[in-house]
């Protein structure tokens, strides 16, 4: 099922602990930058799979049983955030 | 504005009403829930007894501080998880949620200058009707309009509290029927074409800030129109639901 990058949030929450869909996301394929909520999700019952809006290729891949989570970012040259609450 | 933290939750169903033909309004007291801003969304997961988990993503229809979360489900024929919560749930059942979800698509009335335009397709009105409805209830400038695509007029989500909103001049509504239109209606069935959203919605010259959600093919065809007829791409966001 093809949705938007804001759809994953849920996913990576498990693995950052909090929202991330308003991180910066740099494309290790093309160098495309944008928000990772507008990058391109593929959720299935097996994990889901993050394209790249300009060039398709894989950005990161999570998989996880509810108990464990692992997370691929092979395809992300650079993921920035805001610095959490209180730092 | 602080983001607000997000977390798993036992909620418990409180109320449950008949929404469309099809789909039930679904409200959850949610004890130690931050609230949420206006179009953000869940992710509920079902646990069988024999250990199966599915999780699913709901958009949120209520915003603000409060422990209450309404969810409205339309149901998918043959789903796994829809007709559960659709004929399956009752008053008093707990659900697992995470959530709140997705700061990407939220309406924020404090940080928002610009005119909104809302386009949904179907259950897809969920998140837009959770901004007007915080702009209903704020004061705010902003010009509201909803371009909402639906089957037949039995289909509308939130018909009531959308009509309270527009004959309080807070929003302005367009429907667009695709099966069936009521007795009397000006055009015949159809779609939502780039024609129509020129005609019905705030001109790129305007820079309203666009949501569009719904039906993957249909958000992908309402926001390519959309750029094409003008508008920034930035400005424009996106929330598919799914399916094909
Ligand atoms: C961010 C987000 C918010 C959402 N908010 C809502 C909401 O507020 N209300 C709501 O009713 N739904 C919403 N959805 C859709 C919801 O997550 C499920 O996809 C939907 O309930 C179907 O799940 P299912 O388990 O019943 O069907 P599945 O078992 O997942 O799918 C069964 C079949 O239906 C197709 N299908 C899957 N999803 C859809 C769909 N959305 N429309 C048409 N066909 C589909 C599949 O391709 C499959 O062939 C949202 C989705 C996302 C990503
Ligand atoms: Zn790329």
């Amino acid at each position: 099922m093809r949705v938007d990058g804001n759809a994953a949030t849920g996913s990576l929450a498990e693995v950052f602990g909090r929202d991330v869909s308003l991180a910066i996301t740099t494309c290790a394929h093309c160098g495309h930058e944008d928000l990772l909520a507008r990058c391109i999700a593929y959720v299935s019952a097996m994990g889901t799979v993050m394209r790249c809006a300009t060039c398709h290729e894989v950005l990161a891949v999570v998989v996880g049983d509810g108990a464990r989570f692992t997370l691929s970012l092979a395809g992300m040259r650079s993921i920035q955030v805001v610095a959490a609450e209180g730092a | 504005m602080s983001p607000r933290p997000t977390g798993w939750h036992a909620g418990t169903v409180v109320d449950i009403r008949q929404e469309t033909r099809t789909a039930k309004r679904i409200t959850l007291d949610v004890p130690g829930w931050p609230g949420n801003d206006a179009g953000s969304h869940l992710d509920l997961r079902l646990t069988a007894p024999d250990g199966y988990q599915a999780s699913r993503s709901y958009s949120i229809a209520s915003s603000g501080e409060s422990t209450r979360v309404v969810l409205a489900v339309d149901e998918v024929p043959d789903g796994e998880v829809s007709p559960f919560l659709v004929h399956d749930v009752r008053p008093g059942d707990a659900l697992e949620v995470h959530g709140p979800l997705g700061n990407y698509f939220i309406w924020d009335p404090a940080a928002s200058a610009s005119h909104v335009q809302l386009i949904a397709g179907g259950s897809g009105v969920v998140p837009l009707f959770a901004m007007a409805d915080a702009h209903g209830r704020g004061g705010d400038p902003a010009g509201f309009r909803l371009l909402y695509s639906v089957r037949t007029p039995d289909d509308r989500f939130f018909a009531a509290e959308l009509g309270e909103l527009a004959d309080r001049d807070r929003i302005d509504v367009t429907y667009r029927y695709t099966r069936s239109t009521p007795d009397g209606w000006p055009s015949p069935p159809g779609r939502v074409t780039r024609e129509l959203l020129a005609e019905t919605t705030w001109p790129a010259d305007v820079a309203p800030a666009v949501y569009v959600c719904g039906p993957t093919p249909f958000v992908e065809s309402v926001s390519d129109w959309l750029v094409e007829l003008g508008h920034e791409p930035r400005a424009v966001r996106t929330e598919r639901f799914g399916g094909g």
